[in-house]
């Protein structure tokens, strides 16, 4: 990170201490500003204080569920990117997390050098880099007054941004770029690269999330058209 | 100590890879040897990148992570 560079803040949230101190550890190296808490009762009021740029957020914790956590920080004015830690078998509990706009989640026993690079990745998709024009004509998608900036990863509606999860984002890309084609669920996931994370009964919700971001009217929607019997489509641009 | 630390975690981290079953208890056991898991694998990497030192608590904090891991999943 370069000195120029605002410090990001990272609020990572885990109750066993010596998994926050070795996040800490390696995230405070690579240049970032580190808060550890180890209940759902400090991660909140943390939260709140800080506001940090980034979470890594354990879903189960001694007072309750990360996804408390994560709930809160989507509902504020500014989403604040995630990654959840999770058990093997806790599915559910990711699903719910992906669902609840969770960028990412990482399985335990992981290593804390995969966990920074993809803090590492997660904060560079959901930021502009530096200097980047907001309107990089070249790379802009537009269908009626929905743009989609594939550079600088944003999303427009009217001119107004869109604060939508890096998986809004994947499915809207696809879309974008194919409209006029209709994609069944299956497809669309493939298109994805899905690694098995979203299942077809979840792309629809976070269909029915994205269209409550971009539709004028997400009950009839405009732009994602359900194609009844096969999937969805975008209208032609 | 950390050699023998880092071959039983890869041995107990394969038994809870292999840990079948969807019932409360399975379950919890997996949850908890998870964490065990991650926390003696954290502070392993982070001792042997030198990104923290190993000091005599960290060295005990991984050995209790490891007879509880080893508890667990017998």
């Amino acid at each position: 990170m370069s000195a120029t560079e605002a410090q990001k803040h990272v609020l990572v949230v885990d109750d066993e201490p010596e998994i926050g101190e070795a996040l800490r550890a390696y995230l405070e190296r690579d240049g970032y500003g580190v808060t550890v808490c180890t209940t759902r009762a400090d991660a909140m009021a943390q939260y709140e204080r800080l506001k940090p740029d980034m979470m890594v957020l354990d879903i189960t914790l001694p007072d309750g569920s990360g996804l408390d956590v994560l709930r809160a920080a989507q509902e504020n004015d500014r989403r604040t990117p995630a990654i959840m830690l999770t058990a093997r078998g806790e599915e559910i509990d990711r699903i719910v997390g992906l669902e609840l706009g969770a960028d990412d989640y990482i399985t335990k026993p992981f290593s804390p050098r995969e966990v920074v690079a993809r803090v590492r990745a997660v904060i560079r998709r959901t930021e502009r880099p530096a200097g980047e024009a907001p309107h990089a004509a070249s790379n802009v998608i537009r269908v009626g007054e929905l743009e989609v900036d594939i550079g600088a990863h944003e999303v427009r509606v009217g001119g107004k941004p869109a604060d939508v999860t890096a998986t809004e984002f994947r499915l809207l890309k696809i879309f974008a770029e194919n409209s006029g084609q209709t994609f069944t669920r299956a497809a669309l996931l493939d298109a994805m690269h899905d690694d098995g994370s979203i299942f077809e009964r979840t792309l629809d919700r976070h269909i029915n999330n994205l269209r409550k971001k971009i539709e004028p009217d997400a009950n009839n929607p405009h732009y994602i058209i359900t194609v009844y019997g096969v999937g969805y489509k975008m209208r032609h641009a | 100590m950390l050699d023998e630390a880092a071959a039983q975690l890869a041995t107990l981290t394969r038994k809870h890879e292999h840990l079948t079953g969807s019932d409360a208890a399975t379950s919890r056991t997996r949850h908890d040897a998870g964490n065990a898991l991650a926390a003696v694998r954290a502070s392993l990497e982070a001792i042997t990148d030198g990104v923290l030192e190993p000091t005599p608590t960290r060295l005990a904090n991984i050995a209790r992570s490891l007879e509880t891991a080893r508890n667990l999943l017998g």
